[in-house]
């Protein structure tokens, strides 16, 4: 019996500490699902699930058209992540937005709407890699930024 | 000279409604959505109210009609980026309407045109003589007017033409209007517009920047000029204030009301401008320049080295330093939302 106990708090310990670092509410599956929509160019899937205001590199973007514009564009290009692999998965910081822009309005925007329960995802591929910030809300999942890079 | 500030961004405030042009959506198709001055967006919906400062913007498959206090009214077609907003003019407000991209039509009744609002596209102004007629933006900053009923007069870079019925103008950015031409009213191709402006973004996309760039050094210029009226105001009115303390009774309450008074006023309208042409300046980056920059990262994302790429970017990058030493300072976070 005091064995079972054991084997139940190290799996409770366990669960636990993968949770631990990986980003309030995004689960892994959330982020590979969103990399498999990037991967089969589902281009209305992504702005489906896209907030506005959006934040792509150093722009913000306002308009639904521009989120079309952006994932239809990403499709049309090819941009795919081939076997891709989360290597950071936490809660989003200010200094976050210095990856997609030193100005004003991206660090703006990260200090004043995103929260530490924002997730920060970097996900490395075989030739490319891509940022994003989600956010869980109840049952849905958001794409609140991204950027993506050819190595 | 804190307090005075204070006192007069107050005034600013109280004064704004007085410039103030509001409007209800009548009709809604589509994805369409409303950004506040206050930077709020939601979803447009009937009945919904718009005012000065606020800005409609229409998806791919949107569309809003506006309808203003007077009876006139403002079609957004898809895709567009339409904004209600006001400026002073010699003492004077004046409502301006401003199609920053895409497609707007209006049709405007006797009163208005009382009123003169000028009707602008990041690269031309147009004065309002005529009460029926059609605005298109393109992403290359060019622009095309068709007049249905009345007059209108557009001017861009110092000339102006002027529109009869059935008569259009196309204006290419940082160009003096072209030659008139004559069209049958409800049959512009839209379309084929866009598709031309597209295209000749395409064929130079540097160039396309550098001309929205002098564009946003216009507005900066305004705001800076502005700016410094309102200041040099702002020393005038220390200077009235302090004779102000030194009345009495009705003699101090004449002299507010005919001297002090509209002097403050005269200060809240120009520092009214200053956020006009900021904002301004904020709008031409985030839907011009932005739409520009998601069609050429996205196209080129897999071939960055490409020369057109490459001098997009450094165009690019010109315009965003112009824009955060000369803009951004008269931006407050509360535009970031």
């Amino acid at each position: 019996m005091k064995s079972i106990k054991f084997i139940a708090l190290v799996l409770l310990v366990s669960l636990m500490a993968s949770c631990a670092g990986t980003g309030p509410g995004v689960k892994e599956d959330n982020v590979m699902s969103v990399v498999e929509l990037l991967n089969s160019g589902n281009s209305a899937g992504l702005a489906e699930i896209s907030s506005l205001p959006f934040v792509f590199d150093s722009e913000i973007l306002e308009s639904e058209t521009q989120i079309a514009q952006l994932w239809t564009g990403l499709a049309a290009a090819g941009f795919t992540i081939d076997n891709p692999e989360i290597t950071q998965q936490r809660a989003v910081t200010e200094e976050d937005a210095s990856l997609f822009s030193e100005g004003w309005e991206i660090s703006t925007f990260f200090k004043n709407l995103l929260s530490e329960k924002d997730t920060f995802v970097e996900v490395q591929g075989a030739s490319t890699d891509a940022y994003f910030i989600l956010r869980r809300s109840r049952s849905a999942l958001e794409i609140i930024a991204f950027k993506g890079e050819v190595k | 000279m804190k307090k005075s500030i204070l006192i007069l961004l107050l005034t600013a405030l109280l004064a704004a409604p007085a410039f103030s042009l509001a409007g209800e959506i009548v009709f809604v198709e589509g994805t369409v959505d409303i950004k506040t001055s206050t930077g709020d967006l939601d979803y447009a919906d009937i009945g919904m109210s718009v005012d000065t400062g606020d800005s409609i913007i229409t998806g791919y498959d949107g569309y809003a009609e506006l309808e203003l206090e007077d009876g006139s009214t403002v079609k957004v077609n898809e895709d567009s980026i339409f904004k209600l907003d006001s400026v002073q003019q010699e003492n004077q407000s004046r409502n301006s309407f401003q199609l920053v991209l895409g497609s707007a039509s209006y049709k405007f009744t006797k009163a208005m045109k009382t009123d003169e609002p000028t009707i602008r596209t990041p690269s031309t102004v147009c004065g309002l003589r005529g009460t029926e007629f059609t605005v298109f933006a393109g992403i290359d900053g060019s622009a095309l007017y068709v007049v249905d009923e009345g007059s209108v007069a557009v001017s861009s870079k110092g000339s102006e033409v002027e529109l009869g019925a059935e008569q259009g103008v196309r204006v290419n950015a940082g160009e003096t209007p072209g030659e008139p031409f004559d069209i049958k009213r409800g049959m512009v191709d839209y379309s084929a517009f866009k598709a031309e402006a597209e295209e000749s973004f395409l064929s130079n996309p540097a160039s396309s920047v550098f001309l929205m760039m002098d564009q946003l050094e216009e507005y900066a210029d305004l705001a800076d000029e502005n700016e410094m009226l309102f200041k040099a105001q702002v020393d005038g009115l220390s200077v009235l204030r302090e004779k102000l303390n030194t009345l009495e009774g009705d003699e101090k309450k004449a002299y507010y009301k005919e001297t002090v008074f509209p002097e403050e006023v005269k200060a809240s309208g120009l520092k009214q401008n200053v956020r006009y042409y900021a904002v301004s300046g904020k709008s031409l980056r985030r839907f011009v320049i932005g739409s520009m920059y998601i069609q050429m990262k996205t196209m080129y994302i897999m071939d960055q080295d490409n020369p057109d790429f490459l001098d997009f970017m450094n165009a690019y990058h010109q315009f965003l330093d112009v824009y955060e030493t000369r803009i951004v300072p008269y931006l407050v976070e509360a535009d970031i939302r």
